[in-house]
């Protein structure tokens, strides 16, 4: 399976709940069409069918008719905007990791297809220390870390990259710092957690930037309508810019790589 | 109920002949011919005129010729069919039950219990297990004669059977211990369960052949299972075998229950250490 287009995958975690991932990738995915780039959000909030909710939609399908039809993915994608397309995935993910392992080819097969045509493939996991969210994050070229500056937060978020690591062998991660008060604040919460894993875990921790706290968030998930279409102007919405714009440069600084590599891996045993 | 008519003389020429060329073909008696199940295995036929279906049925009923089918040359051959199948289902209760107390036997209970720890750890709901041993029961065999013993065996079978709902399972486990599967029940509705059932043990009279009234306890060993790490059938019946050792240790004729660890699905190593927070929150 060759990735053409050089797709980079990313799975977005977090220890604790609440800490706005969901939000987080849905305005990612608008800002990457803002800057010219297509991605597919998948959403594996296991229960929880976030994205819906934000969005205000309620598919008629998801992932698991893929496997008991002769469906096709784009049949199956709801399309949000030109560019940017959701794969409602809750109810079929927990039984995708347990799946035997033909059934998982032929659906990652077509999984992959669809995911093949974007630049883009974002996985929203649910919070907390699943197996199930541990072993997609595990199959993604990239994970970013949601946390934000309480301190239950950057524990979870601490014991997330430090059973990644120690379950799954997994050394590299990124931070996104949510909710912020300050710059100075975001950078505190990075230097105390990315410490901790180089001091205990040998992990390095990358930082990819933060979101300020902003009422416009709020008042938007209101709305069922995401922040960056609701107040494109608002501080949160230059930060998610700002992610966005680096996310787009570690791509292409890095497409011949990406090219060379699956877009998803392959389940760890 | 066996009957002790004495055989037609036809009929016992049948069943001699029958059994002579089953020990005949198959070398041992009591075995199942070998490669039956082959296209080229051999079928036996013999005419037996004189015979009819209701000699048949009778003889049946009282030898255990069970793998044999017998078809009429003219008439319908329904009935010689469902007799094979009353027969089929008589055999597949048996293997399911415990003859004593009509409970469920340890095959049917094993197999039931796997089956529902899969489905406790697919939905994560809670199975409850209880096992539970008759108090003392070597001396109301010793003292009452096992007849006796058989009788209370039968009245626990009852009150277990009438205690559980239709997806519960009450088995015999063995000897005078007994075992309960409770699915989709947590700790606290099991132990009501079983305080019941405990009540009404305690509350029965038996009479012994003597004459002499006589009650027994019950304890029980009481676990349950979250659904939330993988389990083995050993490891939560060992785990109800403690509690029931417990309940003995304790003084008998009450529930104890032991837990089950259900966190150890995340190793202890990737948890947040004490040194690790402290290095996340110092100043």
């Amino acid at each position: 399976m060759n990735n053409d287009n050089s797709t980079l995958s990313l799975s977005i975690l977090s220890g604790k709940g609440g800490v706005g991932k969901t939000n987080i990738v849905l305005n990612l995915g608008y800002a990457l069409i803002e800057a010219g780039y297509s991605s597919m959000l998948m959403d594996c909030d296991l229960g929880l069918a976030n994205l819906d909710v934000l969005l205000g939609l309620s598919p008629e399908r998801n992932l698991q008719d893929l496997l008991q039809s002769d469906m096709s993915p784009s049949e199956v994608a709801v399309p949000i905007e030109e560019g940017l397309d959701i794969l409602p995935a809750t109810s079929g993910v927990p039984e995708l990791v347990e799946m035997d392992e033909d059934m998982q080819d032929v659906l990652f097969g077509k999984l992959l297809t669809l995911a093949g045509q974007y630049d883009f493939l974002m996985l929203d996991l649910g919070a907390g220390i699943n197996h199930t969210a541990m072993a997609f994050a595990s199959i993604t070229q990239l994970r970013l870390v949601v946390v934000t500056p309480e301190p239950t937060s950057l524990t979870d978020g601490y014991a997330t990259i430090k059973v990644l690591n120690t379950q799954h062998g997994i050394n590299d991660f990124l931070l996104l710092v949510n909710q912020v008060s300050s710059a100075k604040e975001a950078q505190q919460t990075h230097e105390r957690l990315a410490a901790a894993c180089k001091n205990f875990l040998g992990v390095e921790l990358r930082n990819l930037g933060h979101i300020r706290q902003d009422s416009n968030v709020l008042e938007s998930v209101r709305r069922q309508t995401p922040f960056m279409k609701f107040a494109p102007d608002c501080n949160a919405a230059k930060d998610i810019r700002s992610i966005a714009r680096k996310l787009v440069r570690y791509r292409s600084d890095n497409i011949e790589r990406i090219a060379g590599r699956h877009i998803l891996k392959e389940f760890p045993v | 109920m066996p009957n002790n008519d004495p055989l037609k003389p036809n009929e016992s020429a049948l069943l001699r002949e029958m059994n002579e060329l089953q020990q005949e073909l198959c070398n041992r008696a009591n075995e199942h011919c070998a490669g039956t199940e082959d296209d080229s295995a051999l079928w036996v036929c013999r005419l037996f005129p004189g015979v009819d279906f209701k000699d048949w049925e009778e003889l049946t009923s009282k030898n255990p010729l069970e793998e044999w089918l017998t078809l009429p040359l003219d008439g319908s051959a329904v009935p010689n069919v469902r007799l094979v199948q009353r027969n089929l289902a008589k055999l597949s209760y048996e293997t399911r039950h415990d003859p004593l107390t009509n409970l469920a036997n340890r095959r049917a209970f094993d197999r039931m219990l796997d089956v529902e720890i899969e489905r406790s750890h697919r939905n994560r709901t809670p199975l409850s297990l209880a096992l539970l041993d008759l108090d003392d029961f070597k001396k109301v065999n010793d003292s009452m004669g096992h007849p006796t013993g058989d009788l209370v065996l039968s009245e626990i079978g009852a009150i277990l059977s009438k205690a559980v709902r239709r997806y519960d399972l009450a088995a015999r486990f063995g000897g005078e211990e007994f075992a309960l599967v409770l699915p989709g029940t947590g700790l606290v509705k099991a132990k009501r369960v079983l305080e019941r059932i405990l009540l009404a043990v305690r509350s029965a009279t038996f009479t012994s052949d003597e004459g002499n009234e006589f009650s027994v306890t019950i304890s029980a060993g009481l676990t349950c299972y979250k659904g939330t790490r993988d389990m083995s059938v050993k490891k939560i019946v060992g785990t109800a075998d403690e509690a029931l050792y417990a309940a003995k240790d304790a003084g008998k004729d009450r529930v104890e229950v032991v837990r089950l660890p259900e966190m150890d699905s995340v190793p202890r190593e990737s948890l947040v250490q004490a040194n690790e927070k402290q290095f996340l929150f110092g100043k």
